[in-house]
Order: structure tokens, then C-alpha cells, then sequence
């Protein structure tokens, strides 16, 4: 099967369906193809920040001005992305205060708001602060879900004509006299498709030169690996950033119900295949716990890796965390001499929208399409307008707090998915999600529970789908298939096992022996998804001889007896 | 540029709030889902509106960012405390529950906020009633004023209100002589609860009795209400303020070597987990350490093993009700083996459910119904256990035994003292 | 002083319950005392002995020809047939006419709200019918709006399962749009009391002169049924009157009506705790809940007396039974890397925590085997013995201490299916030993 289309985007993160949604708002027929589910690569592993570019101050001050700027937008046009956590910097005992001072300088310089506090206040704003704080001061950062953000966008591309393909794998970029003609894609489903577009936007993240892999073309992107780990309930509701030149174990971000410890910075060679070590976990919370000493014995609920795509034109190594972390849009023509190709890379998740803006200027060029960006200013779905939380469950009936995450997690959306008739029990307590939100999700995105996950949050919290994987997945039912269901039940058991395995201390522990019991003795979950082996049903017991029950209470029958 | 960025500024937050929220969010670690508490809540069983332990503590909690936004739900708890006692985990429910009783204070309606007040306060009104034991109690039990009680405070009428004794318990030990106190062991501190002082005195007398016929001596200090009508009302800073008083009262007489005894399981509970896990107060630790219940205190010892116990003037069989609060601490029911073997009362226990009373809520008219809902089960064993007479160490569930069955309900140590045979 | 018990049993699960049943049986003094309620209350109320060995997909049909198999290390391995049969027998004895299964040592299958068939050696009397070697055609169905359960999806399950019946699902909506918070609590609480609903389209209590609870029930499923001999429904039919529910309900629509397991809140796992006290209480031991065991006393490696919420009560024994779980009753919790017994300090058994976990999320897991290495008298050693699983350096901790239940290592209860036999057999023998020292 050809489809045709005038742009073709390969990559399904943030950068990728900005792209989309920008080029389909100037016109531009696109169609974006991601091999895997939207999200699954670095933008859904980051670390919940949208950055108010003080962290880049000092080391990249062309950066921290991109981040200003783009936070004051995103906070407009994504509402229902951010949560205004603001952030601060602290300095303990025996950091530099030499650094403390420039990092103020530097942040009055880039344009970015400070307000210095007395480490009292510090720790009147946020109470499990070390004791040890000697400087602090403020900055905007904020707090951004980065799986709606992306839903958001394809959701918006899809408005304007975009077609979203996921589970779609690029295997070849078709050249053909020095020009790009389209790709070639395998489908989950063991089918070949060929897309022909006037232009491809690679957009893969750390995958780009993979996805340019036969092409004589050279990208040099650096993939460099960050451990994360997520606590269970929020010891701070504001994020913490240490102040000290070194970058790693020095973050922490309130993020939805939880908290996310980061990061690490590990230069790698293949972002499919690299070491994730508990010990990389054990150090975020070693020096976290300087900052915030509750995180020593705070449970936590998962931990996860993503990969950074940084852009070092030197290529020579060094420390990545030094590295500029500007974003490069590479026109190929210019560059390679083959045209109709242009790779993004580099940048950052806060910034995602100014990358999508420069490729849709040059691919707009190329394609002439109608000129200006409205993506600063139009609002995404989701995004357009006040949700009056209380009214909401009042007519909706939901309880207080399930009512307030509901609107946070929908923002305007929310009265079109709760208005879905009755009754709406919460499936996954956990994050208090309702049916409704999870069938929203099932409709946006198919069976796959994980990007149901990520949109609506279910079995991110607590239990960690322990008690809420089986509803979730007996939601699918009504449109799947028997064996559809099964493979999704356990597609998702598996990746929020994987996600558990660093986690298993404490409390933590005791929940994964509870959802184990669950799973086995509960719902004998391995008996339907291991292979097929018949059963002599003969050889069981079939209760106490009686007569037939047909007619009363608990009869018996001859046969089926033992 | 920046102008659409929020200048950083200091959030405006309440600091003991602030505090409170961040414990509580955490108190979510512990919890793994298990669903023990939402199997143990007796309300959840009768009423079709009320979540359960499970959403109303740890989940709602988790969920809370900065500002407390607590559903309206919690209204109808009863505070039986089955959930805190049940968690395999020791989330600390009780505690979660009462901050968000708190909370909701704020949201009452006027009327229905002075109802609770009253109800949190009832020490107060009952020691202003007490004066006048018999025009209140011809006041509280007139229909009219019943029926006016329930439609403008929400008061039910289908209760009798307990009637006030014509001679509290103070003034009696008062008369009696006050605290006369010449050993320097085996002294205790006797916490009689409102209760008791002013509508069943015969509960002090009795333990009075008891344990002076055993070889100790009594002291009654001063003392205000337990809070646990307070606490079940949101009413923390009532509740505090009364801790303050028995904490200095308490602790003066336990750095003598006292020890402190209550007859009220509620009391004991209170004063035992709810003060240290709340308030903030010097020596409330200890307090908590030495309060006992007072039959559990006395199986401690050796004077009652060594005691002649007889059983003239006892009933042959009674049933036992073993109070929510009172299973939240392991201390139901221990006078039944004494009175089984060694005063020969056939004692039929009448299993662990909840009266349905807790206190104030039962004279919630609102709550009427769920209450003897929830008791309907313990009506039915009662009815069905040998004999019309029951025991047990809750006056408020005593008051609901009574309303739904008619029986007579006595004091376990009511039944000792009459036990015990006088060297 | 406080009374000293003949035997004290510490953790109020099933294995300590039957821990104290045992000793009670024996005439001694039996304490049982428990920091808080039993996580039976959220288990299916299934109690299975060994159903799964390791590796095999199908369920065991025979756990008495598989038990043998099993490792020396494994709780279930040294107990003999009889000693088994017997403690089960105790078992059966406490529990009456709730429970069946004990007519045959075979495992029985069962069906899940998923529809998966699951094996277990003792069953509820209300799942019974839907035993799934019998033979009679089946519809199973789910309640609208709870989620979780999907009566077509159980059943199509269930069929690709090829069982010697036809199975059928269906869906019963007897709350109409109205879901209650907590509809499984508060259905069995209407359907115990067969109380009247009202306009609302609840159940009202006394309030309504609408219809009752299980003539509803009955009118909904009869909406539904189409034939079958037999209909299953989650287990929601009531905490105290289950029989009298179902009793009815196969009156009004003529077949047999069970229930099948459900995940927790689970009104079978609460029926057995309730059922269970009774026993507890008709034998004469004290329960008592709310007692946190801070402390111990010991003199000359025996255990002298438990100290209660930081020492200022106390409890006295002559034979303690610990019975305080594993990793999801807290009798076992991790600390540092390691796994430890919290309560008295014992040695734990468990691999290195590298090897804890496999990738695969269903496999037998290697932290789950953690747990207290024993005697053959159930009391724990202090060292973790030989690699060949022998212990010939080592001793008991102390004396008087004997341990059961899942706080015993070399087993995982889930993967195996084997929560309820370590439970029994070992509770029952702990029981037993400790009473006939404690009468000593």
C-alpha cells in the first residue's frame, strides 16, 4: 500500500508531533510514523521539568534564554500540561558560593526572574528541606506531564489533517537521484508500506542516525543515558535543584502525585541496548538525600532510563552535561546533497516547540507554504479554557479529589469525557482514574494499555497497576479481541515489572508481594498466558455426589463426580 | 518576554498546615491496597454514598498538592477506628481521618456547626445540666423539645437522652472525702470520662470499690473530657485545649508513681494513641505509657488472682458487646474470663460488631439510620444470647444496646465489683 | 502478674489462627494475640495445599503425588501425608459446612472472574456448583459497572479451556445506574439483610416499601438466563447468610446459583476470618487484636514474656508460636538490602539480592522464598545451615519459640499456590508441639 503525503515525520516524541502539528496548521499534508507507541522514547523517560532555563545559565546562556521564553509560552498555550510548582536553587554547607552568586548574575541576565530567600523561608515553603541549606532563591521553573503534552499535539495535528501512525518502524529512506521520495515502513502487523512525501523530517530523537542508516550521511548525535527514580507520594511541591556546577543527582521534581529523582549523565553507543544498575538508583537517592534527608527512607515506586540525543558537532567526548545543549536542524541538501531530508536533534523537551518551529520555517520554505507559526499562541486541546473543578462533580458525580485530577489531567476536555454516561466507577484508585477517561483513551489510542497509561496515568501510582491492570484491561472487551486483551495484560504486567525491579525495598517490596498474590492466587493470571497445555478435567475434583442441579440449590450430577 | 512567567515569589501557606500535608501525603507509603480497612467499616456496609477508609485516608491523601481539598464524604464516618486498628500496615488512619474531620469543619452550615460544637462539647453541657439533674432530665426527654432539637439542630429525636444522675461521681468521691491517699504503691489515677461522672456513677463507684478492695488507692484528679467526641467532630482545637489540662493533671500524678486507669475504653484510646499521634504536648508520651484500661490493669497485677470471687448477686449469664475502641487496643473483654471461671457467669460474646453508636454520631439525625443499621446485627445477637442482660465497657454503645433492645447494660467492672467478695 | 498462658501465638493469619486451634484442641491456655486484622480478609477464601509445580502450566490434580517432589528446603516437604490430611481435617472441623473439598484429596478447579481455571484443595460451600469437573453447562456472569469483570470474556476463557460443558457469560445490572462506593460491601450487606430499595434505586434499609434485594437479584439474573444448569455470580451474596441468599435465589430461578472468587474487597476472605474467630472463640482462646509485640523478654534462651506497645503491658507464655507472616503480613520486610524477621531479630534465609527477581513478571520469584530456616520441630535456627540444605551447626534461637506460616522460607506461596497447605500444616503443627511443652 502508497500512501502520499507532502511531509513525512519519523519519530513520535514531543519533537516530532510539534513538527506535525506546526506543519499541518501552515497546510502541509503530514503524515508522522512512529515505530513504537507516542512518547516511548526520551520524551516519555525525562524528568518531569519544564525548565525555567536557570539550570543553563552559567554553561549555556543562549539556552536558559530559549527555556524562558518557551516556559512563558507553554504555560499559555499547554495549561493543562504544567503545574506551577515554581522552583528554587539551594546551596548546603560546603558548596560553592562563588557558583550560587554567578548562577544569580547569570539567571538576571538571561531574563530570568530570581527572589533570594533566607533558608527559614526556604524551608517554610518547602518543610523537608535538609538543615544544612545555607543559600536559596527562586526561579519559575515548573512541573510539565510530558505524555499529554504529546497527546495533546498529535491530537491537535490530527485536527488539522495530519494522519499519526504509530507502531509504524521506518527501515529505509527511499533516495532516488539525489532526493528524497519517502520511506519505507514495517508495520506491527508484519506489513510493508510505502509512504511517498515531498519531504521527511527526521525527528528520532537518538535514533536519528539509526533512522538515516543507509544513506551516506553522517550525524553526529550523542546518546547519553539518565537514570530516574519516582517516589511513591511528594516530599516537595516546588523543584529542587541543587546549586553546584556538576549536573548529576542534583533534581528534583514534583510530578503529578509523585516525585522524580534525577539524573545521571552517561555518554552510551546504542539507545536500545545499554546497563541500567541499581547502583546508578542507590546514588540519586544518596545525593538527593542531602538536600531533602526524607528521600533516605522514602518508598519508592519505579525507576527508569532515558537517553538524551545531544549534538556535539566535535564529537570528541567530554563531559556531555557541558556540551551546549542547543538543538541543530540539519538541512541535508546543503549539507549531504541530498534533498528533501532535514534531522532535528539536540535540544530539550521545554524548547520542543521553537525546535518544531525552525524545521516547519525551513521545511515550510522548501514546500512554500503559508508563512507564520501559530503554535505560540493558539492553545492546545485541552488547554482552552478554565475547568470549574466543583461544578464538574457536582453534575458528574465524583468525588473531591477524583473530580480535581480528572480536570487537571483533561483540562477543557474534561466535561466531554465524563459526560459519558453513567455509572463511571474509578478503575485505577491509585491516580483516580474513572472508566470514562480510560474508554477516552482506549479511543484515542487502540488497545494499548500502554499509551492508555500514559495518558491517563493509570498504574503509575502506588500499586503500580497491581490492582487495576486486569480492569484496565477488561475496558478493551467491547472492541478487541480474546487474545488482543491478553497480550496487553501482559505487555503492561511486564513493563511496569521491569520498571519495579530497582524498587523492591520496603514498603515497596510488601506491594509486590501483595500484587504477586493477586496475580496468581487471585486472578491465576499465568494460567492463561503461559502456553496452552490440555487439561484433564476428569482428574479434579467435582464435589460431593448429588443429585441434579438443575432444580435447587446445590445438586450434584452423576457425571462430572469424581 | 519573561512578563507572562510568575515573578518567583513565597507561596502565602499555612506553615501547620503545610506541615500536616506533607505527613499525611507520606503516610500513603505504608499502604499497599490491601483493602483490610474497607473490609472492617461498618459504614460502607449501610450507605451507598461513603467510600471507605481506603479513598478517605491514604488515596485521597496522596493525592492532596499544598492546599487540602478533602471530600465530603469523611462527614460520615463514625470514627470507630475498625480501619486504624485493622491496617496490617499501620497507615496512620485515625489520624488522616481527624484532619480531615478539620477541614470540613469549615464547610459546615451554620446550624449544623453549632450541633457538632455542641456535640464535640457535650462535657461542658452536661457539667452546666448536671446542676440540675432533674429539670434536664425532664427537659431532655419532653417531646416537644426532642422534636424541636431534631428539626432546627439535627439532633434525632428517636433517641431517650441518658439521664442525668442526681449526685455526680465527683461529688460523691467528693463527700466521700476526696483523694486520701497514704501508700506510696499501688496508687492509681482514676480518668472517669463524662460519662460516668454524670450519668453513670455507679461505673466509678464500682471501680472505686474494686480496687480499694484489692489493696489500692484512688485519686481522681482533674480532669476534662478524653476528646474523642471532639476529635470525631473535627474539633482539634477543643480537643487540645482539654489535653493540655489531663496531660499537666495526669503527669504530676504519674511522676508520683501513679498510674492512670479509665473504665471508658474511649478514654483509654484517646489517651493512648489519638494524644501522642496529634498533639505536641510535654509528657504526653507518658501519659500515653501509663494509661490502662482499668479491668486490663488489674490482670496485670496479682491482687485479683489472689482475690475470693463469689457469684451472689450476679447474673447466670450476660453477653458481652466488645466495644470498636476497645479491640483497637486488645483490651475487650478481659474481665470474662474472671467472671467465667471464678464467679460463674455464663458469658455469650457477641462477636466483634460494631455498635453503630460512636458516640455522637447516633444523635446525628442525619446519621440515625445508618447507626442502627449498623447495629442491627448486635440487636439480633442479643435478642438471641441467653438472658436480657449485656455488658460492656463503652457507655455510648451501652446507650445503643439499650435503644435497640431494651435490655439492661452494665459495666464489666460493675459485674467484678459485685463479684468480689469483701475480706 | 499477668496470667501465663500455656501457648501464645503471634500474627493472627491463617496459620496462626490454626496455630491457636491446634494448641486449644489439646487443652491448654491459648493466647492469640495480633497487631492488627488478618490480610486473609482480601484473599479469594480459596485454600489450596500445592497447586502449581515448578515450570508446569497445568494445575495439579493430585498435590499428595507432587509433594514428595518438591525441595528439602520447602516447608511442605518433610510433612507427611497423614500429619497434612490431618491438619487440614482441624480445618475442616473449624470451618463446618462453610467449607468442601474434604471429601477427596484432589485439587478442585475453580473458576476466576477472569475465567482462568485455578486450582485449590478446600473451597467456600457457594463455589461448589461451579467446581469445573462437572458437567453441567454453565453462564457466569459479571455485575455492570464494577470493574473488573466481564461475565462473556470469563466465560470465552474459560471455553478455550475446552471444559466437558458449555459456559456462557452475561452481564446483570441490579443497581441500574447507580453504582453505591462500595458496591460489593454494600450488596452483601443488602442481600444478609434482604432489605427494601427505595426510588433512588438503592437498597434503603428499613425507609422503602420497594422490592427487595434478592428478589431484584433473582428478577435480573433471570433476565439473563437462557437455559444453564448452573449460574455464577462474584462472590457478593452476603458476609453472614450466604447460604439462605443463594437458597433463595435458586428458588426463584429454578437452577443452581454459586459464586466464584474475586479480588479483593473479597466477602470470602472475610467470611473465613469471621468463620475462623468463631471457632477461636467456641475452643476457648482469647483473641486479642491491637497488641504491636514491641519487645521480648528472655532468660536463658527462652522467651520469658512479650512486652506490648513499649513495655508497659505484657504477655506471658510458656510456648510462643510465631505466626506473623511474610512479606505482605509484615512478619518479613526488607531493610538494607536485606530481608529481616522485624519482630524478634531471627535469621533469615533469602538470595542475594541480585537474583531477587526474574524478568519474566508471572515466573517463580527468588526473593519470595525468603523466610525462617527451621527445625523439625518448627523452631527457627540461628544460622542459615549447609548448602545442602542440612543444619548441622545449627541451633534454634530459642527454646521456646516455634514459627509457622509464611514467615517459613523455601517456598512461594504465590507462584506455587501453596498459601493455605504451609499455612495449615504448619500451623497446626507449631499448635500441637507448642501445647504438648506448654502443659509440660
Amino acid at each position: 500500500m502508497t500512501r502520499r503525503t507532502d511531509v513525512l515525520v519519523v519519530g513520535g516524541g514531543v519533537t516530532g508531533v510539534g513538527v506535525a502539528r506546526d506543519l499541518a496548521m501552515r497546510g502541509a499534508d503530514v503524515v508522522l510514523v512512529e515505530r513504537d507507541r507516542l512518547a516511548e522514547g526520551t520524551t516519555g523517560r525525562m524528568h518531569g521539568l519544564l525548565h525555567s532555563g536557570a539550570r543553563y545559565a552559567v554553561a549555556d546562556p543562549e539556552s536558559a534564554e530559549q527555556c524562558i521564553r518557551e516556559n512563558a509560552i507553554l504555560r499559555d498555550v499547554a495549561s493543562h500540561c504544567v503545574e506551577d510548582t515554581g522552583g528554587m536553587f539551594v546551596s548546603l554547607a560546603g558548596d560553592d558560593q562563588e557558583y550560587f552568586q554567578e548562577k544569580l548574575a547569570a539567571c538576571e541576565a538571561a531574563g530570568i526572574p530570581t527572589d533570594q530567600v533566607t533558608p527559614d523561608v526556604a524551608r517554610q515553603i518547602e518543610p523537608e528541606l535538609a538543615e544544612t541549606v545555607e543559600r536559596a532563591f527562586l526561579v519559575p521553573d515548573a512541573a510539565i506531564d510530558p505524555f499529554r503534552l504529546v497527546a495533546a499535539n498529535a491530537a491537535s495535528a490530527e485536527n488539522h489533517g495530519a494522519t499519526i501512525l504509530t507502531g509504524h518502524d521506518v527501515t529505509d529512506i527511499d533516495v532516488s537521484g539525489g532526493t528524497v521520495e519517502g520511506v519505507t515502513v514495517a508495520t506491527e502487523s508484519g506489513d510493508t508500506e510505502e509512504i511517498e512525501a515531498a519531504h521527511v523530517v527526521n525527528a528520532a530523537g537518538p535514533w536519528v542516525d539509526a533512522v538515516l542508516d543507509g544513506l551516506s550521511v553522517d550525524v553526529p548525535v550523542e546518546p547519553a543515558k539518565g537514570a530516574m527514580a519516582v517516589t511513591n507520594s511528594r516530599p516537595v511541591d516546588t523543584v529542587v535543584n541543587r546549586c553546584r556546577p556538576k549536573g548529576e543527582g542534583d533534581i528534583l521534581v514534583p510530578h503529578e502525585t509523585t516525585a522524580i529523582l534525577g539524573t545521571t549523565d552517561e555518554p552510551i553507543d546504542d539507545p536500545d541496548d545499554f546497563d541500567e544498575s541499581r547502583r546508578e538508583i542507590e546514588f540519586l537517592t544518596e545525593e538527593l538525600a542531602e538536600m531533602v534527608p526524607s528521600l533516605t527512607d522514602a518508598r519508592l515506586i519505579r525507576s527508569y532510563w532515558g537517553v538524551r540525543p545531544l549534538y556535539d558537532p566535535d564529537a570528541d567526548g567530554g563531559d556531555s552535561t557541558a556540551t551546549s545543549r542547543d538543538f541543530a536542524v540539519l538541512d541535508h541538501e546543503a549539507r549531504d546533497g541530498i534533498a528533501g531530508l532535514t534531522t532535528v536533534l539536540g535540544g530539550k523537551l521545554t524548547t520542543y516547540r521553537l525546535m518544531a518551529e525552525r524545521v516547519a520555517d525551513e521545511v515550510g520554505d522548501k514546500l512554500d507554504l503559508q508563512r507564520g507559526c501559530r503554535t505560540g499562541t493558539e492553545p492546545l486541546p485541552g488547554s482552552r479554557g478554565e475547568v470549574d473543578v466543583r461544578e464538574i462533580m457536582d453534575r458528574y458525580e465524583v468525588r473531591s479529589p477524583v473530580g480535581a485530577r480528572t480536570s487537571e489531567r483533561l483540562g477543557d476536555r474534561t466535561e466531554d469525557v465524563l459526560d459519558s454516561g453513567s455509572p463511571n466507577p474509578v478503575v485505577c484508585e491509585c491516580e483516580a482514574v474513572t472508566a470514562a477517561e480510560i474508554r477516552d483513551a482506549i479511543d484515542t489510542s487502540g488497545p494499548d494499555l500502554g499509551a492508555v497509561r500514559m495518558q491517563t496515568r493509570a498504574t503509575m501510582g502506588t500499586c503500580q497497576g497491581g490492582f487495576c491492570s486486569h480492569r484496565l484491561a477488561l475496558l478493551l472487551p467491547a472492541e478487541y479481541d480474546q487474545e488482543t486483551v491478553w497480550e496487553e495484560l501482559e505487555a503492561l504486567l511486564a513493563e511496569r515489572w521491569r520498571g519495579q525491579r530497582f524498587s523492591l525495598d520496603g514498603d515497596h517490596l510488601s506491594q509486590v508481594a501483595l500484587n504477586r498474590a493477586l496475580y496468581h492466587l487471585s486472578l491465576n493470571v499465568r494460567q492463561a498466558t503461559s502456553e496452552r497445555v490440555d487439561l484433564d478435567f476428569e482428574r479434579y475434583d467435582g464435589g460431593q455426589p448429588r443429585g441434579e442441579l438443575s432444580s435447587g440449590h446445590e445438586g450434584g450430577s452423576q457425571e462430572g463426580t469424581r | 518576554m519573561s512578563s507572562d512567567v510568575p515573578e518567583p515569589a513565597v507561596p502565602d501557606v499555612d506553615q501547620s498546615l503545610r506541615l500536616e500535608v506533607a505527613f499525611l501525603r507520606g503516610q500513603s507509603d505504608p499502604c499497599y491496597k490491601c483493602s483490610t480497612c474497607d473490609s472492617v467499616c461498618p459504614v460502607a456496609t449501610v450507605d451507598e454514598d461513603f467510600p471507605g477508609p481506603k479513598f478517605q485516608g491514604p488515596e485521597q491523601w496522596r493525592l492532596q498538592r499544598g492546599t487540602i481539598d478533602v471530600d465530603a464524604s469523611i462527614d460520615a464516618c463514625s470514627n470507630c477506628l475498625r480501619c486504624h486498628a485493622a491496617c496490617p500496615e499501620d497507615v496512620a488512619l485515625a489520624e488522616m481521618h481527624n484532619v480531615a474531620r478539620e477541614e470540613r469543619v469549615a464547610d459546615r452550615s451554620r446550624l449544623k456547626y453549632l450541633r457538632d460544637r455542641l456535640l464535640a462539647n457535650y462535657g461542658t453541657l452536661a457539667r452546666i445540666g448536671s446542676k440540675a439533674p432533674r429539670l434536664t432530665n425532664w427537659l431532655a426527654n419532653n417531646r416537644v423539645l426532642r422534636g424541636l432539637g431534631e428539626t432546627l439542630l439535627g439532633i434525632t429525636a428517636e433517641r431517650e437522652a441518658p439521664e442525668f444522675a442526681h449526685e455526680t461521681f465527683r461529688e460523691w468521691w467528693g463527700d466521700r472525702g476526696g483523694n486520701t491517699i497514704t501508700r506510696t504503691d499501688k496508687r492509681v489515677a482514676y480518668f472517669h470520662g463524662d460519662y460516668a461522672n454524670y450519668h453513670t456513677p455507679e461505673v466509678g463507684k464500682a471501680l472505686v470499690q474494686v480496687y480499694e478492695t484489692l489493696g489500692y488507692e484512688v485519686a481522681v484528679p482533674p480532669q476534662r473530657c478524653s476528646g474523642t467526641p471532639m476529635f470525631a467532630n473535627g474539633f482539634l482545637d477543643d480537643a487540645e485545649r482539654a489535653a493540655r489540662v489531663n496531660v499537666r493533671e495526669l503527669s504530676e500524678l504519674i511522676e508520683e508513681g501513679y498510674d492512670v486507669v479509665a473504665t471508658c475504653t474511649s478514654c483509654s484510646l484517646a489517651l493512648r494513641e489519638e494524644y501522642p499521634s496529634l498533639f505536641d504536648i510535654d509528657g504526653i508520651e507518658t501519659v500515653a505509657e501509663h494509661t490502662f484500661d482499668a479491668v486490663e490493669y488489674l490482670l496485670e497485677g496479682e491482687e485479683l488472682e489472689a482475690a475470693s470471687l463469689g457469684d451472689e448477686g450476679l447474673p447466670e449469664s450476660i453477653s458481652y458487646h466488645s466495644p470498636c475502641h476497645a479491640s483497637a487496643q486488645g483490651v475487650d473483654g478481659r474481665s470474662i474470663p474472671v467472671l467465667e471461671d471464678r464467679a460463674d457467669v455464663a458469658v455469650t460474646d457477641l462477636g466483634d460488631d460494631c455498635s453503630g453508636m460512636s458516640g455522637t454520631y447516633g444523635w446525628k439525625a442525619e446519621r440515625y439510620d445508618s447507626s442502627m443499621a449498623i447495629g442491627a446485627d448486635l440487636f439480633d445477637e442479643m435478642t438471641a444470647a441467653p438472658g436480657e442482660r449485656a455488658m460492656t465497657e463503652c457507655p455510648t454503645c451501652a446507650m445503643q444496646m439499650e435503644h435497640g433492645t431494651g435490655y439492661d447494660v452494665s459495666h464489666p467492672i460493675e459485674l467484678l465489683a459485685d463479684a468480689l467478695v469483701e475480706e | 502478674m499477668t496470667r501465663r498462658y500455656d501457648v501464645v501465638v503471634i500474627g493472627a493469619g491463617l496459620a496462626g489462627r490454626m496455630a491457636a486451634l491446634a494448641a486449644a484442641e489439646e487443652g491448654v491456655s491459648v493466647l492469640l494475640v495480633s497487631e492488627s486484622e488478618s490480610t486473609m480478609r482480601s484473599s479469594t477464601g480459596l485454600v489450596d495445599l500445592l497447586g502449581y509445580m515448578d515450570g508446569r502450566t497445568d494445575p495439579i490434580a493430585e498435590p499428595f503425588d507432587s509433594i514428595p517432589e518438591l525441595p528439602s528446603s520447602h516447608p511442605l516437604h518433610n510433612r507427611g501425608e497423614s500429619a497434612i490430611l490431618e491438619a487440614f481435617g482441624l480445618f475442616d472441623e473449624a470451618v463446618g459446612d462453610g467449607y468442601r473439598g474434604g471429601h477427596t484429596d484432589r485439587n478442585g478447579l475453580i473458576p476466576t472472574q477472569l475465567g482462568t481455571p485455578t486450582p485449590t484443595a478446600r473451597y467456600p460451600r457457594s463455589f461448589e456448583a461451579g467446581l469445573l469437573s462437572r458437567g453441567e453447562e454453565m453462564l457466569l456472569l459479571g455485575i455492570e459497572g464494577l470493574p473488573g469483570f466481564d461475565g462473556p470474556f470469563a466465560a470465552r476463557e474459560l471455553a478455550s479451556y475446552d471444559p466437558p460443558f458449555d459456559v456462557s457469560g452475561g452481564t446483570i445490572d441490579p443497581f441500574g445506574s447507580t453504582l453505591p462506593e462500595q458496591p460489593r460491601l454494600r450488596l452483601a450487606r443488602a442481600l444478609d439483610e434482604n432489605e427494601r430499595w427505595g426510588a433512588g434505586g438503592q437498597p434503603n434499609g428499613a425507609q422503602s416499601a420497594g422490592s427487595r434485594t434478592r428478589a431484584r437479584l433473582a428478577a435480573e439474573i433471570e433476565r439473563v438466563h437462557d437455559g444453564q444448569n448452573r449460574i455464577g455470580l462474584p462472590a457478593v451474596l452476603g458476609r453472614e447468610r450466604t447460604q439462605e441468599i443463594r437458597d433463595d435465589l435458586a428458588d426463584a430461578v429454578g437452577v443452581s446459583i454459586f459464586e466464584y472468587p474475586t479480588d479483593p474487597p473479597s466477602l470470602p476472605g472475610i467470611r473465613l476470618a469471621d468463620r475462623l474467630d468463631r471457632a477461636l472463640r467456641n475452643r476457648g482462646v482469647e483473641l486479642r487484636t491491637g497488641m504491636e509485640v514491641s519487645g521480648v523478654s528472655i532468660a536463658e534462651s527462652a522467651i520469658e514474656h512479650l512486652q506490648i506497645d513499649g513495655g508497659t503491658r505484657t504477655v506471658r507464655g510458656r510456648e510462643f508460636v510465631l505466626a506473623t507472616g511474610g512479606l505482605i503480613g509484615g512478619g518479613l520486610v526488607e531493610s538494607d538490602g536485606r530481608i529481616v524477621e522485624p519482630l524478634l531479630g531471627l535469621t533469615v534465609s533469602h538470595p542475594e539480592r541480585s537474583e531477587w527477581v526474574r524478568e519474566d513478571p508471572l515466573a517463580r520469584q527468588p526473593f519470595a522464598t525468603a523466610g525462617l530456616r527451621i527445625d523439625q520441630s518448627l523452631r527457627p535456627l540461628d544460622s542459615l545451615g549447609n548448602s545442602d540444605g542440612r543444619h548441622r551447626n545449627s541451633n534454634p534461637q530459642f527454646d521456646n519459640l516455634r514459627a509457622c506460616g509464611a514467615v517459613l522460607g523455601g517456598y512461594d506461596l504465590a507462584y506455587e499456590h501453596s498459601a493455605g497447605g504451609v499455612a495449615i500444616a504448619t500451623g497446626v503443627r507449631a499448635g500441637r508441639l507448642a501445647a504438648q511443652e506448654g502443659s509440660t
